[in-house]
């Protein structure tokens, strides 16, 4: 392993460190399967508020920074010994897994996929323009000029040339710094790390409603989903937004579901890195508050409902006007978002509704059957068993799709054939579980389970 | 209550098969419309593990970089090393560019310009306000680029229409559709 590589694992290991540190705090029990890859994804989102608030204070971009920022993080997270403690001891804990033959299969073959994922970010430069005009422009040049507040902004011959790109929220951007300051001269490997972290959350998440085969199967098909696999190692702020706000819907349904509400601390953590990856997660995250509120205080009481929708708003706009607002105060040069808003109206809306449903959803060579098999198993649950099953996954559903459906409406920058179509990302793990989680899956898997000779 | 499954049973290897053989066929069965995930694993797994040893060859970062960029990366780059100081360069249009070459000529946007070399003294086509400063241009030609300036073998105005009947060329197909 070279340097890079080293400075990468080190690193890893500091943001999964303080990944687990803030899944002590929350108190939340989880299966090892299922902290050891969410811990990597808080951490990183953790270390990238670190790094960003070290340059706040004036400190310069540096592998130093980027090395004592994980450090402090992993420290600082993990100070409250009583909480975080037993989340490090479960990891010693007897494995309670049952291996079978086509978990193997399934993992062969996911990792044959993966594979080409970390070559990817490993081997390809940057590709996408958004990137190289936006995200990766900024973090190029300010390793070249070690602060993150460069002459991007304000040289002359980008003057009134940076379009909305170079201000978006700053988890990719942040990354790609931090990744370029180890020796990665493309940065991008942060990406596979999320990928392959998430693949492994996911294949561990759908066990949990599922008859394993099923599960496997369904974690497959998502996971060759054409577009969703091209934008874990293509850079962008989609697929990184979508993990976050994918993850932070599952932990509340699991909540709501299993009537536990440390699973909702966790969520809240989630939901604020949404926000720090993209600009338009608040409004997502919103819908999804509003829509969920009723099962929630259903389940866990008004006054858990009320703290935890409190707590996510609170969160999320402090981590949005980290960025949007102390930051772009500090840039010499804003982005001048307020000329493309546009008040929406009801034609605007249907307009962008029924261009999201026909040019995009509809369109199986981006998202492969998932769309159609989520629809065809609620229809035939609905039929045969009168109900659909887990309506949770849905409201998510329904929350992101009004809430994409919005920001196509009121930012005429926001096309829907590009920025609403990688919005979608958000939908696609959502699609997976709101898939097994059908009562006419959840009867297959029933009686996979009986002949398998494994009763529930 | 449960009596655990074997890692390895009939019904076991049965389910495998079904999953490796469902897999199979889903990469494997080419349908137009009906199976994207043939075309997907054949432009996305199949051609990266195929071409790895030979792309491993290519070690530098910068012929990565024209791997994947094509004219994007080598047009500014050469540009770059062709200016004098004093130099202010005016990007031409893309729709000039385009006439040149096979990929969308990216480079002509001085974001992309930036980004495939570093900060510049460039200007954008469309910026009218800065084009006073500019003093050198960009002419292509099918097999060469060269960095010209006034009082040199090209005549700049014309150099300048090119550009501008480059645009007028690309815009009028939209105007007869319209």
């Amino acid at each position: 392993m070279n340097d890079a590589g080293l400075q990468l694992f080190i690193i890893t290991f500091l943001q999964f460190a303080a990944g687990m540190g803030i899944l002590g705090m929350c108190r939340v029990t989880m299966p090892r399967s299922v902290a050891i890859p969410t811990s990597v994804i808080l951490g990183m989102f953790v270390h990238s508020v670190a790094f960003f608030l070290a340059s706040l204070l004036g400190i310069g971009v540096s592998l130093t920074t980027t090395t004592v920022t994980a450090v402090i993080s992993a420290i600082v997270v993990n100070a409250p010994l009583p909480l975080t403690i037993p989340m490090w001891k479960g990891l010693l804990a007897r494995p309670t897994w049952n291996v079978r033959m086509y978990d193997v299969m399934a993992w062969t073959l996911g990792a044959y996929i993966l594979f080409i994922v970390v070559w990817g970010t490993w081997y390809w430069p940057v590709t996408p323009f958004d990137a190289m005009a936006g995200i990766d422009l900024v973090a190029r040049q300010a390793i070249e000029e070690g602060t993150l507040n460069n002459s991007i902004y304000t040289h002359p011959s980008l003057a009134g040339r940076l379009s909305n790109q170079p201000y978006y929220a700053p988890f990719a951007m942040l990354h790609q710094v931090m990744t370029r300051t180890m020796g990665f001269a493309y940065g991008q490997l942060w990406l596979a790390v999320a990928s392959v972290s998430f693949a492994v959350f996911f294949a561990a998440w759908l066990r949990r409603y599922v008859h394993p085969f099923i599960a496997s199967a369904t974690w497959l098909l998502i996971l060759i989903t054409p577009e969703w696999l091209g934008y874990q190692y293509l850079l962008q702020t989609d697929f990184i937004n979508a993990v976050f706000v994918a993850m932070g819907a599952m932990f509340t349904i699991e909540a709501i579901r299993t009537s536990s509400a440390s699973w909702l601390a966790a969520a809240i953590v989630l939901f604020a890195g949404g926000c720090w990856s993209r600009t338009e997660t608040p409004i997502i995250v919103g819908f999804g508050l509003v829509l969920v509120f009723l099962p929630l205080s259903k389940q866990l009481g008004q006054r858990t409902a009320v703290l935890f929708s409190a707590g996510t708003v609170a969160a999320c706009s402090v981590i949005f006007a980290l960025w949007h607002v102390i930051w772009f105060s500090v840039l010499p040069v804003r982005p001048d978002s307020l000329t493309e808003l546009r008040i929406p109206d009801v034609t605007t809306f249907f307009t962008v509704l029924t261009d999201l449903f026909t040019n995009v959803l509809a369109e199986i060579g981006l998202w492969g059957w998932i769309f159609p098999l989520v629809v065809l198993a609620a229809i035939v649950s609905l039929i045969r068993h009168k109900r659909l099953g887990l309506t949770l996954p849905w409201l998510w559903m329904g929350a992101i799709v009004l809430g994409l459906v919005l920001v196509g409406s009121i930012f005429s920058s926001a096309v829907v054939e590009q920025t609403l179509r990688r919005g979608i990302f958000k939908l696609v793990p959502l699609v997976g579980l709101a898939l097994v989680t059908t009562s006419y899956v959840q009867q297959l898997s029933d009686r996979l389970m009986t002949w398998e000779g494994k009763r529930r | 209550m449960s009596a655990r499954p074997s890692f390895f049973s009939p019904k076991a290897l049965l389910l495998t098969a079904a999953l490796a053989v469902g897999y199979y066929l889903l990469i494997s069965v080419k349908i137009d419309n009906v199976n994207p995930y043939y075309p997907w694993y054949h432009g996305r797994i199949d051609v990266y593990y195929s071409k790895m040893d030979s792309l491993a060859k290519i070690t530098t970062w910068s012929e990565r970089m024209f791997g994947r960029h094509m004219t994007n990366y080598e047009i500014p780059r050469f540009i770059l090393r062709k200016l004098r100081p004093g130099d202010t360069v005016l990007l031409p249009p893309i729709e000039y560019g385009d006439l040149y070459t096979r990929t969308r000529s990216f480079w002509t946007d001085p974001r992309i310009f930036t980004y495939m070399t570093t900060l510049s003294p460039i200007v954008a086509y469309d910026d009218t306000a800065r084009r006073r400063s500019v003093n050198t241009y960009v002419k292509l030609e099918p097999r060469s680029i060269s960095v010209v300036r006034r009082g040199g073998s090209t005549d700049i105005d014309s150099l300048l229409a090119e550009y501008e009947d480059a645009r007028q060329l690309a815009k009028k197909p939209q105007a007869d559709d319209e």
